[in-house]
């Protein structure tokens, strides 16, 4: 679980987990190009570190097909994190109005 | 299905179960009904070359395919066809690999060959994957809404 948000703690990491869930599969050269394309400066060997990071959390997989790598994301660790804090949450009506009233009355103030 | 093909997508789930376990919870349509969408039961002999139907508790066919590769406790490959959609030239293909690990199996499930009228099955995957993994583990069925 430490290594899932130490994951998600980084903008580029980030980044990364939305280009992939734009299409699946890429190389390290089309995550390198789809990275520079969003206005981020980054080298290679830069974007290899955050897939590391991103792999050791199991957030994203890769295969290999012959001479490339392809990555994927895993979508079952967000799952899970859904399934444990932000589910209970919803299915508690009190916790849930306690929320909506904070944020009623957090908007009043303003 | 070779090695050398590129899935389009590929999911990985951590369950506390064995490989014998899983591997029944996979291909038994009495424990598919727990997890599967529609909650649907499975049905066939798992031979390379048979046919295989996820029935809906409704008693509709929702999925239909081909064995193409059944190796207990570790690989089960299949054909994929949701039973609404029209034939197409060429059937996508969906991988369930099962890897053993000390206090736990590693459940990898991929698919390949997705066109475009298939992209709903990444969401359909994993929530499978979710409920799979919360019955195996808790005997718990997960009630989540169908898209």
């Amino acid at each position: 679980m430490d290594l899932i948000f130490k994951a998600l703690a980084d903008d580029t990491r980030r980044r990364l987990l939305d280009i992939l869930r734009e299409r699946d599969g890429r190389s390290l050269v089309e995550l390198e190009q789809a990275i520079l394309d969003s206005g981020l400066e980054m080298t290679r060997f830069g974007i290899m570190k955050h897939l590391k990071v991103l792999e050791a959390a199991s957030l994203v997989i890769s295969r290999r097909n012959g001479r490339f790598k392809y990555h994927y994301l895993n979508v079952i660790p967000l799952q899970e994190i859904l399934d444990r804090w932000i589910e209970p949450l919803t299915q508690k009506p009190l916790a849930r109005a306690a929320l909506d009233l904070k944020a009623k009355m957090e908007g009043n103030v303003k | 299905m070779s090695a050398s093909e590129k899935p389009d997508f590929v999911l990985e789930t951590y369950i506390k179960t064995t490989p014998k376990e899983l591997w029944t919870a996979l291909t038994d349509g009495e424990i598919t009904k727990h997890y599967f969408q529609g909650d649907a039961s499975i049905e066939s002999t798992f031979e390379t070359g048979a046919d295989y139907v996820y029935t809906s508790a409704q008693g509709n066919r929702m999925l239909i395919g081909e064995i193409l590769e059944a190796s207990p406790y570790t690989r089960l490959a299949m054909t994929f066809l949701p039973a609404f959609m029209d034939r197409p030239e060429t059937l996508s293909k969906n991988l369930y690999e099962i890897e053993e690990l000390p206090n736990a199996c590693k459940l990898t499930i991929s698919h390949f060959g997705v066109t475009p009228e298939l992209q709903g099955v990444r969401n359909g995957w994993a929530k499978i994957a979710a409920r799979l993994k919360t019955y195996l583990e808790t005997g718990i069925v997960l009630d989540l809404a169908e898209d």
